[in-house]
């Protein structure tokens, strides 16, 4: 298959959100001797990056967003040894935790959050829901986080937050990671009153929010997809 | 002659339910907490050792089922302000829990307040079509710990109606079970005159939440009503299609009455419909969708099939401020709702689906509720109505304003007569410069200043307001002005 054609046909497995074609077609780039750099260059991130801006336009539905994501993200495993093999040292994409606060088991608002970050090129770690505030500060300091990402739909768990704030603090990690807050009560205020860098009132801001506090220019390979949409 | 709307046949009824059960089974749903658990396993259904999910047994579900009375009184402090459900009545309930107002003064919104709170209560008291009273916001300045309690004596201070409120935090029911002793003279008089009762939303998909479940149960042991109000988002927390997300809700529900009939056999309980779809092209919550309206059809047919009550929300939209969507988000939501027969309508006096207070827009609900109770009343078909005498009498080509019996079937409301609309004339509309929002911001200012609540004794006061500050003494709240310092 010529080079344009394999571009051609990467582009077409991302807006398909093919998952099983997206993983041929990696495999089959690195067969015919293209550099798992190029293919994600040259492929996978520019046909992440028109889905987004397709779903940003308002022209797809939601889960054409995420099942686009998610074939990009089982490409990437596909490429990543190769990847470290062609750059051996080079830092992995920046990672962003996301969960949704202790006493809360509502998982729609984190989870849409995760998705659209993720396609955005951040690695996303997810707690889950009802995430002690002890698990978001071990996994920030296990991953390296730079950015970890709170969602709370009720008034009666959103005053956790402050607590993650608080222990991120004490375990001398807020110098490292920026914090977004988000749900449904949720306020601009409130997020300044608790002490938080960001807060986004739905999928897409929170996922522009997010790539901003992730901020950076580090030359991970993953970096340039970061500037989907 | 009354119109009604359905929309399953017997044979999609019993496949729901079907699918509901086998959900159930073989699913499961996830329960957590620990009282509940031992009821439920201790009764025979089977908990998974390894994902915690509880297996139940279709028949004692439907033994449960069984159980749940087909009437449901929400008593009023007045007990002329007494709901009967399941008589065939469409009652209505305030919209509940927003955490935003929108500002009379600066028209913009804000996080809500006490102050938001007493007044959004008050008004509704005023308005005739409201029935039942949900605590329209959270106030944002009174403590976490103790707003469930606040809320409910503001609510109990405020409106003489029935009120419905939402626990979430086993260590605030020993507060409202004490609020029953000082406003009954004994909670136990509960069983008789159930002035409160408790919302409980499980989380979609399958899940209830442990702490709330666990308050729900010690109310449903002192005879508090439960409405159970499945949230299913179809495409997101639930099948994209609208028969999987009924299945859902189904299961849901039923895994609650499976529950709370063990704790208390014979417990008043209500089917809550609070299912609608997430808008795909925002990624949030849709209150004004019209899959809202056939989810509850469908559901308050659910509902008549197992005999228990319904509480759908009807009254309810997206839009962010008074205007054109949200009256025909509104009216075509709410008029799906009554004509379908549900037990409860909800919805008045919040927008931004279910975040936003807006005093005007309370005022604006009681004007649509009025317009649907007036459609959804019918008219009668009998010899006085048919009139023959009548047109006989006038003859061809006369006219029937002169006559008494017109007058007669006016009085008795055949003819709807509006609060906001202008039905005058093109000039006189120009002329007067008319504006139903702002005419109802008006009405707002008049019936806030004018309305009087039916006073609580005053004992009973006293005894809230004692119950308030012995739960937290740092509490400097007149629940009465809602103004610092009480």
């Amino acid at each position: 298959m010529a080079e344009n054609e394999i571009y051609e046909d990467i582009k077409q497995c991302i807006a398909d959100g093919d998952e099983a074609w997206a993983c041929e077609l990696a495999q089959q780039g690195l067969d015919q001797g293209l550099s798992a750099l190029d293919l994600i260059e040259n492929g996978f991130t520019p046909a992440l990056r028109a889905v987004g801006d397709r779903w940003d336009s308002g022209t797809i539905y939601l889960p054409e967003m995420i099942l686009a994501a998610d074939a990009m993200k089982s490409a990437m495993r596909v490429l990543q040894p190769s990847l470290q093999k062609e750059r051996p040292g080079a830092q992995e994409a920046k990672s962003c935790v996301v969960g949704t606060v202790k006493g809360d088991i509502h998982d729609i608002g984190k989870s849409i959050v995760g998705a659209l970050v993720e396609a955005s090129g951040l690695n996303v770690i997810d707690l889950g829901t009802n995430v002690e505030t002890a698990r978001f500060v071990s996994a920030v300091r296990e991953s390296g986080a730079c950015v970890v990402g709170l969602s709370a739909l009720l008034t009666t768990t959103m005053a956790e937050m402050k607590s993650v704030i608080a222990a991120l603090e004490k375990a001398g990690l807020r110098g490292q990671v920026r914090v977004a807050v988000g749900g449904a009560p949720v306020t601009q205020a409130f997020a300044d009153e608790i002490g938080a860098d960001g807060y986004a009132e739905d999928g897409m801001s929170a996922m522009h929010l997010i790539q901003n506090l992730a901020g950076g220019r580090d030359p991970a390979p993953g970096e340039s997809v970061s500037k989907v949409a | 002659m009354k119109p009604t709307l359905s929309l399953l046949d017997r044979e999609a009824i019993q496949q729901i339910h079907q699918s509901a059960l086998e959900l159930l089974q073989n699913v499961g749903v996830k329960i957590g907490s620990e009282p509940a658990e031992v009821l439920l396993r201790d009764a025979g259904h089977r908990i998974d050792a390894g994902t915690g999910a509880v297996h139940f047994s279709p028949d004692l579900v439907e033994q449960a089922v069984a159980k749940l009375p087909p009437r449901v009184l929400l008593a009023g402090r007045d007990v002329q302000r007494d709901a009967l459900l399941g008589t065939g009545k469409v009652h209505t309930c305030l919209d509940g829990q927003g955490t935003f107002a929108l500002d009379a003064e600066s028209g913009k919104r804000r996080p809500s307040t006490l102050a938001d709170l007493v007044a959004a209560t008050r008004l509704s008291d005023a308005l005739d079509s409201v029935d039942l009273c949900w605590p329209a916001v959270v106030p944002g300045d009174v403590p976490q710990s103790v707003r469930t309690l606040v809320e409910s004596a503001v609510g109990f201070l405020h409106t003489s109606r029935h009120i419905q409120h939402e626990i979430k935090d086993p260590e605030e029911a020993p507060y409202l079970l004490e609020m029953l002793d000082i406003l009954l003279g004994d909670r136990r008089r509960h069983a008789e005159r159930p002035i409160f009762s408790v919302v409980c939303c499980p989380v979609s998909p399958l899940q209830h939440e442990a702490e709330m479940t666990t308050a729900c149960i010690e109310l449903a042991r002192n005879d508090v009503p439960i409405c159970l109000m499945p949230m299913p988002l179809a495409g997101a927390t639930a099948p994209v299609t609208l028969a999987g997300t009924l299945a859902m809700i189904h299961a849901e529900f039923l895994s609650g009455v499976a529950l709370y009939q063990l704790v208390r056999p014979g417990l008043p309980m209500i089917l809550g419909i609070g299912a609608t779809i997430l808008d795909m092209r925002t990624g949030l919550y849709s209150a004004g969708a019209p899959e809202l309206s056939l989810l509850n059809m469908a559901m308050t047919q659910m509902g008549k099939h197992l005999g228990v009550p319904v509480m759908a929300q009807g009254i309810v939209s997206d839009a962010k401020t008074p205007g054109t969507q949200a009256a025909f988000e509104k009216a075509v939501n709410g008029l799906s709702a009554f004509l379908a027969g549900s037990d409860v309508v909800n919805g008045l006096g919040l927008l931004d689906s279910h975040q936003l207070l807006a005093l005007e827009q309370m005022v604006i609900d009681d004007e649509i509720v009025r317009l649907l109770r007036r459609v959804e009343r019918g008219f009668d078909v009998d010899a006085d109505h048919l009139m023959l005498d009548l047109i006989a009498d006038v003859g061809i080509g006369g006219h029937f304003l002169g006559k008494r019996r017109t007058l007669e079937h006016l009085k008795k409301g055949e003819h709807f007569q509006p609060q906001l609309s202008f039905r005058g004339s093109y000039q006189a509309w120009q002329e007067s410069g008319y504006d139903e929002v702002a005419a109802a911001r008006e009405r707002v200012g008049r019936l806030l200043k004018e309305h009087e609540v039916l006073p609580l004794a005053a004992e009973a006061e006293k005894g809230l307001r004692e119950l308030i500050l012995r739960a937290d003494p740092a509490l400097r709240f007149d629940l009465r002005t809602a103004r610092a310092g009480g």
